[in-house]
């Protein structure tokens, strides 16, 4: 009775945790520990066509993981009461979208530790854009024992007084498989990429996201005049294209294949409003502006390229291929002032071993 | 020549509920010779078909309908019997449940015996049926077992003792719509205290708990996160509640000191000690008179267990024997339960009754009204454009009473002189106002809620009067589900 199993769980309810999680389940694949993909009912309706749980039934043959595609909270404590360790949760907190996850987190077992990561660049409870508080407010709380941010405590201004001592920083999920270098010579001239999230809360208007589609338009025919192709990237969790219909102009090609089949160095340049994707590419030694015509609060990226116009947007991509070392330098500039710890593989590791394992 | 007892229940899911398990299943049991029968129905099945029954016991029908079938039982001569067993009545001050105040009150004059499970029940309900015999009928237990109860005891003092673990169950229906009850009084600050103090005094401890999914949800899981040893969940069903205390140590009852508590009867106790667990007894002391059988405390336990001298062991199962045989004894209380409604006479009252609808009602209660003899009253609350033989209307800020014109001859009604109006299929003549008490004035009967909330409780009660002096000794009944007449009756 006093041997109950150790166990690392995972919890997936959004189609984004995927990815956020990918990393940690593979750093987590050499533990002795159990560990289980806890799939909630809530990601098996936003994945209707099933093609992101596919990707977590590779990442678990991957891993020798085990995936519990749960009904409820009753399933999982059943599955769990006889076992003790860790569950990270993808993104959780008291916000209406989270509520999956901390409903789950209320209800877990006690033998559980409670982890929820700081999902993303700017993300909610961590590091708010403007509209993540006008929509949400400042005081976002988690049912999590332990909260994972990214960045030094001093960056992560919206994480709340009264979960500041539930903080740990870890660094960003992405720095934890530190791949070969990037070899920035190695990229397609003038071939980059443009990347869409108007479902989220920052385009604020249907004028902002009508200007950004505008955008994709333009640049597509300018660059394909000169014989270059434009990438299109819709956000996974926004459905863009099913659910506008949208027709991409000539010249423009989708890319949706998840992010970390991607090999991103090849890109000359990445645009996106604000969101996480820019981060990414900034890793990954690509040139990134961020596009917001001034409608988008883009003080949390404040140092970066910033886009006003589309004359604008047209010497940013000029600039890319012609003048990629400053445009990079000033990039590492902003990373390096962002307060990254330097062991994250370590960090994480860390984390992991209190499952006690 | 065998007298027959139907229990008037409120669906046919109830057959299967632990009430009428425990209850009438053990009375039958209990109840030998045959000359006695007890069969249960839905209340469906029974309302507008000939009353074949000696006696009809209501058990848990806090309706309307259930009344117009007691109104129409008791018109007929047969006795009206209930069954209480859940304290849904001393809580004076809670508006939820005024609709069970309200219920029992209205029974009150239809009602010739009335049994509950516990003594203090019967305090609860006297208040609410002054003139009524009430006859408190303990749960009985069947299957009683002795040497198997002996056997197992010893077995499972054994195990625990040698693997100083301790199997601990906690069983039975986890929440409540009204009280907070079932998995809150097992996660208790103080339970939790106890069990987390099992482990100081060298045992290793497992709870079981087997109970209904619905508790179940976030915040019933959220509850037990809470308790400091290992834990299992079973969706609870008859088998498994056998199963899991068959298989436990001891039995954990413990109880808040709410009314809704304090009235519960022994069974848990008793069910839990049929199949040999100790009984580890925390909070309210509900289950004092089995003293000598239970456990306060967890170091007295342990200690007995220890050293092989729990109070449940093959030694003392004769004591409790000898006690159950007084206290819980089937053919006894199946007697006693059929002398008590049986043994009564019942004089027919001949009342008739009529049904006052109010802001939200149903036209299946319009039309078993008229169905079972009873007249249908429309308040100016009531929007229907039913037949209702009687009318309160409001034109302007006064009420108006209109009668049928076949009615009024019939009990002598004054009325207008003056042409008759038309309303639905009916002929209607006004009501002459001196032959009824004065009635208020209304402000508004349609549109302004609030207004009408105002004055509801006060109109209401004037019809009642109204209708009292126009149609001597007519019982009132109120039909209306909108959260008005609680908010109008106020407390009480």
């Amino acid at each position: 009775m006093a041997d109950m199993s150790t166990c690392i769980a995972f919890h997936i309810d959004l189609i984004q945790d995927v990815s956020a999680l990918r990393p940690l389940v593979r750093l987590a694949s050499s533990s002795l520990a159990e560990r289980i993909l806890l799939v909630s009912p809530n990601f098996r309706a936003l994945d209707r066509e099933n093609f992101w749980f596919a990707q977590i039934e590779r990442l678990a043959s991957e891993t020798g993981a085990s995936i519990l595609s749960y009904a409820n909270e009753f399933d999982v404590f059943r599955a769990l009461s006889r076992r003790r360790g860790i569950c990270i949760a993808g993104s959780e907190s008291d916000v209406r979208a989270h509520r999956g996850t901390h409903d789950l987190f209320r209800s877990m077992p006690s033998g559980f530790l409670r982890v929820t990561l700081q999902h993303g660049f700017e993300c909610l409870g961590f590091l708010h854009n403007e509209r993540h508080t006008a929509s949400f407010g400042r005081n976002i709380r988690f049912a999590a024992d332990i909260i994972v941010g990214w960045f030094d405590r001093t960056r992560l201004k919206d994480v709340s007084e009264r979960e500041a001592s539930k903080l740990y920083v870890a660094g960003p999920m992405m720095m934890i498989e530190d791949g070969p270098l990037p070899d920035v010579r190695a990229f397609d001239p003038y071939c980059g990429i443009i990347c869409e999230n108007t479902h989220s809360v920052r385009f604020s208007s249907n004028r902002t996201q009508q200007n950004f589609l505008k955008e994709v338009e333009q640049l597509g025919e300018r660059l394909d005049a000169v014989g270059k192709r434009l990438h299109f990237r819709p956000h996974p969790a926004g459905q863009f294209l099913m659910r506008t219909k949208y027709e991409l102009p000539t010249g423009v090609a989708v890319e949706d294949a998840p992010l970390f089949e991607l090999n991103l160095t090849n890109y000359a340049f990445a645009i996106s409003a604000p969101s996480t994707i820019l981060f990414d590419f900034i890793l990954a030694g690509v040139p990134t502006a961020i596009w917001g015509c001034g409608k988008i609060d883009a003080s949390n990226f404040a140092g970066l390229r910033q886009i006003g116009s589309s004359d604008d947007c047209w010497r940013f991509v000029a600039e890319s291929t012609l003048v990629r070392e400053d445009l990079l330098s000033r990039q590492n500039a902003f990373v390096a002032d962002l307060g990254i710890p330097r062991d994250v593989r370590d960090r994480y590791a860390g984390l992991l071993a209190l499952s006690g394992a | 020549m065998t007298k027959r007892i139907c229990v008037v229940i409120q669906s046919t899911a109830f057959l299967s509920s632990a009430g009428m398990r425990i209850r009438y299943e053990r009375f039958m049991e209990g109840i030998v010779g045959g000359d006695v029968e007890i069969v249960a129905h839905p209340i469906a099945d029974l309302i507008g078909k000939p009353l074949n029954y000696d006696a009809y016991l209501f058990c848990k029908t806090f309706t309307l309908e259930a009344i117009i079938l007691a109104h129409a039982a008791k018109r007929q001569g047969k006795i009206v019997a209930q069954d209480l067993f859940d304290d849904y009545f001393s809580q004076s001050t809670d508006q939820r449940l005024f609709i069970y105040r309200d219920w029992l009150r209205a029974m009150a004059p239809l009602t010739d015996v009335v049994l509950c499970t516990t003594r203090r029940m019967k305090a609860v309900i006297q208040p609410f049926l002054p003139e009524c015999p009430i006859t408190v009928i303990e749960d009985p237990i069947t299957d009683y077992d002795p040497f198997r109860i002996a056997a197992l005891a010893d077995r499972k003092t054994d195990r625990a003792r040698m693997s100083r673990t301790l199997r601990i169950a906690w069983f039975g229906i986890g929440d409540n719509p009204y009280f907070s009850v079932g998995l809150s009084d097992l996660t208790a600050p103080a339970v939790i205290t106890q069990l987390a103090a099992l482990a100081k005094q060298g045992w290793q401890s497992l709870l079981t708990v087997a109970t209904n999914l619905r508790a179940l949800d976030v915040n019933g899981l959220a509850l037990l996160r809470n308790i400091p040893i290992p834990v299992e969940l079973i969706e609870w069903t008859e088998a498994v509640e056998q199963k899991v205390l068959a298989d436990a140590d001891v039995a954990l009852l413990p109880v808040s000191s709410q009314g809704f508590s304090r009235a519960k009867s022994l069974n848990r106790a008793l069910t839990a000690l049929n199949q040999g667990c100790q009984i580890w007894s925390l909070g309210e002391p509900l289950y004092e008179e089995l003293e000598p059988f239970i456990y306060r405390s967890s170091a007295v336990m342990l200690s007995d267990l220890d050293s092989e001298r729990p109070r449940i062991r093959s030694e003392t199962v004769p004591e409790l024997t000898h006690f159950l045989g007084r206290t819980a004894n089937a053919f006894q209380a199946g007697r006693t339960f059929a002398s008590a409604i049986l043994g009564k006479d019942s004089p027919p009252i001949p009342s008739p009754f009529a049904v006052i609808h109010g802001w939200q009602t149903t036209v299946a209660i319009h039309k078993l009204t008229s169905g079972q003899g009873g007249l249908s009253v429309k308040s100016p609350y009531c929007g229907a454009a039913w037949n209702f033989p009687v009318r309160f209307d409001a034109i302007g800020q006064d009420i108006v009473v209109k009668v049928s014109t076949r009615l009024a001859p019939h009990y002598g009604i004054p009325v207008h002189p003056q042409a008759s109006e038309k309303i639905g299929d009916f002929e209607f003549a006004t009501v002459m106002p001196d032959a009824y008490p004065p009635l208020p004035r209304i402000s508004a009967a349609t549109g302004a809620p609030l207004r009408n909330v105002a004055s509801y409780g006060d109109v209401m009660e004037s019809i009642r009067c109204a209708i009292r002096a126009l149609l001597p000794g007519t019982l009132t009944y109120v039909s209306d589900l909108s959260s008005f007449r609680t908010v109008a009756s106020g407390h009480g």
